[in-house]
């Protein structure tokens, strides 16, 4: 089914928007939600969630892109759980990698009293990796929103595990000195 | 701000982008979705190179397009990938998925090699891109080719000297890296056209060793041809088929193309290239701008991009890469302002620029404000001074010259004729290149600076095109562009 009427479903508070939800985007979000987890239960637990929370919000959202907006709440779910479930514990997970990539981008302080809006801090993450080239901005999104693993990345896009650590690294680093340079004290 | 903070806050990137970035998977890259105008020049080109499938797969008798005067024995090549796709549905589709994993799994073991060959490419490429003026163009890999099989035909000290300038150790080695680079470099699907192809012409009158002919058409799928030396039958099926193998791209030098009468063997080696930018150029960006060439000032149709690329900053020279779909790389190399272009061409850091070891300090990666000009560089070069001075001198020496495995006990043979002729092009959608090899064997009858930086290609300058493999597919030095 096209994602406008799916969405029509849903303003129409007809519960068949669920069924045709977890049809069409079930196994991608299972995808995202695995990736955070890793675990089968809690994914699935998390994907259940996303429907509920989907219903919750459209109305009155309505957006134009279905896929990324289900798998926004599930990675937003998925990782509210990790969090519960991780709390005080460090495994070698692939979300505890992630993060401590991430790690590099910022300073670690809680900075309550901060000179800017989260707003314009994702404005400009998106227009930094705008200007990436594609191949390295898909890198990019597949491993810090999608916590897909270095292998699988480097498996779709044809290049070497090393490329793909070594390209990710050089991005942060990059990531780094423009938010830095724009004031943004991260 | 804490990393976890980060990490939720990345949520909320724009969500187009998100979705891209896994559909990148199949589709890889939005430069396939502008392909549709550009494939329309593919397709004039690729008919050709349909052509060539075509009896390659043996649908077409030989006997149509080659006189009856002639033996043919064709050779089985392997077949084209999704025939029937253009390039933009192949890409798409789980074929590309497909094909892109069995080809990369052929492609590591040659990659392996490839250091193996940076002398044989440092010391070719010193040979035949040195000029004042002229541009120069040349294709390493089909000359390597090409000589292989004349090793496989020589003996002796003859062959020694050849594996020498090949930089082989033996024969068993030279084998070994002819079936990898092969399997690597011989690609044919709707978005990449790598095609190599060998041939052998033979004097109907003459016996030849079965052994060597049956090596030749196993190991190098050279096609034999026998007919009379000297015909114009043959002459015309010499050109027909570096014609149909060449994509027809080199029919300024093919046309003048001839065995002469007292020739026993000819070898001929060809390769066809067409490859797209991973991410083309856009036509809209295209200006007119002045190119100034070792011959003076023209104006030239500038390509321009402005990006985060890997740049490497060598002493005299600063290079960038730019990705071709499904292949390797076309490198662009740029002297200093008061560095001759010339010398590039033996700088050792030359090699370290295509081996790209990505920890080297010399990489780095600014924002690069990126010009290239549009061009098309062709060239024929006789190569027999070009051999010589690569070591390989008994070959042409009727007294030393040994060429029995092919020939058996018949005395006085040597290399007569030794031609290399290449073009290659390059504009918003990507680069196409073409190449062929002849030899003829005859009697006696006869420091890292700012991060954002301009690179402008508006003066000569060198490149290199590679495969998967990091094979040396063509070289070449600009030195003119024709004005437009």
């Amino acid at each position: 089914m096209e994602d406008e009427r799916i969405v029509l479903l849903y303003w129409d508070r007809d519960e068949a928007a669920i069924s045709e939800s977890s049809m069409k985007y079930g196994a991608y979000c299972t995808s995202i939600a695995q990736n955070i987890l890793q675990n089968p239960a809690d994914a699935e637990e998390c994907v259940n969630d996303t429907w509920l929370h989907a219903w919750n919000a459209m109305p009155p959202h309505r957006p134009s892109l279905l896929s990324t907006f289900l798998g926004k709440i599930t990675r937003n779910l998925s990782f509210d759980l990790y969090r519960k479930m991780h709390r005080g514990k460090r495994g070698g997970s692939q979300v505890d990698a992630v993060l401590d990539e991430l790690e590099e981008c910022v300073s670690g302080k809680d900075n309550i009293e901060r000179q800017w809006e989260m707003k314009e801090l994702i404005a400009e993450i998106n227009q930094f990796l705008q200007k990436l080239p594609e191949e390295k901005r898909c890198m990019f999104v597949l491993r810090y929103w999608y916590v897909d693993s270095i292998s699988e990345i480097a498996g779709r896009l044809g290049r070497s595990e090393n490329y793909v650590s070594v390209t990710l690294n050089r991005i942060r680093g990059k990531l780094h000195t423009h938010l830095t340079e724009r004031g943004f004290e991260v | 701000m804490k990393k976890e903070e980060l990490f939720e806050t990345l949520s909320d990137l724009d969500p187009a982008m998100v979705k891209k970035a896994r559909d990148y998977q199949r589709s890889q890259g939005a430069a396939w979705k502008k392909w549709t105008a550009a494939a329309a020049c593919a397709v004039i080109i690729g008919g050709a190179v349909l052509g060539v499938t075509t009896w390659r797969n043996g649908q077409e008798s030989s006997a149509v397009r080659y006189p009856s005067g002639l033996k043919t024995v064709m050779a089985a090549y392997p077949a084209s990938v999704a025939q029937t796709m253009d390039a933009q549905e192949f890409m798409e589709s789980d074929a590309h998925w497909d094909w892109w994993n069995s080809y990369r799994e052929l492609t590591t073991k040659s990659a392996e090699l490839q250091s193996g060959m940076d002398a044989y490419y440092q010391k070719l490429m010193e040979q035949m891109l040195v000029s004042d003026n002229e541009n120069t163009v040349c294709s390493p890999i089909n000359l390597y080719i090409a000589f292989a099989m004349l090793a496989e035909t020589s003996d002796g000290n003859t062959r020694q000297q050849i594996l020498d300038m090949l930089g082989a150790q033996d024969m068993d080695t030279l084998r070994k890296n002819i079936s990898s680079l092969w399997k690597s470099n011989y690609a044919d699907t709707p978005a990449l056209k790598s095609v190599l192809a060998n041939s052998l012409w033979l004097d109907g009158e003459e016996t030849y060793n079965d052994t060597t002919l049956q090596r030749l058409a196993e190991q190098y799928y050279a096609s034999t041809f026998r007919g009379t030396p000297g015909s114009e039958e043959m002459n015309q099926a010499l050109r027909t088929w570096t014609d149909d193998n060449t994509g027809g791209l080199l029919k300024e030098y093919t046309k003048d193309m001839a065995i002469a009468p007292e020739t026993v063997f000819e070898l001929v080696s060809t390769i066809y290239y067409k490859a797209m930018w991973r991410e083309n150029f856009w036509e809209v960006d295209t200006e007119k701008e002045t190119f100034h060439g070792a011959a003076g000032d023209t104006t030239v149709d500038m390509m321009k991009k402005t990006e985060w690329m890997d740049v490497y900053q060598g002493e005299h020279f600063r290079a960038v890469s730019l990705s071709l779909q499904d292949s390797g790389s076309m490198y662009f190399l740029l002297p200093d302002e008061n560095t001759d272009v010339n010398e590039l061409v033996s700088d050792p850091d030359l090699m370290k620029v295509i081996r790209r070891d990505e920890s080297s300090d010399n990489w780095y990666s600014p924002m690069v404000n990126l010009s290239v000009p549009k061009f098309k560089v062709s060239e024929k070069t006789d190569l027999i001074e070009t051999v010589r001075a690569l070591g390989v001198t008994d070959a042409l020496d009727t007294d030393l010259a040994d060429f029995s495995p092919l020939t058996g006990d018949k005395e006085n043979l040597y290399l007569s004729k030794a031609d290399h002729a290449a073009t290659l092009e390059i504009d918003e959608n990507g680069v196409t290149g073409a190449a062929y090899t002849e030899l003829g064997i005859s009697e006696t009858a006869a420091e890292i600076p700012d991060d954002e930086i301009d690179f402008v290609l508006d003066r000569p300058f060198l490149f290199l095109v590679t495969g998967q493999d990091g094979s040396i597919l063509f070289s070449g030095v600009v030195r003119n562009i024709d004005g437009r």
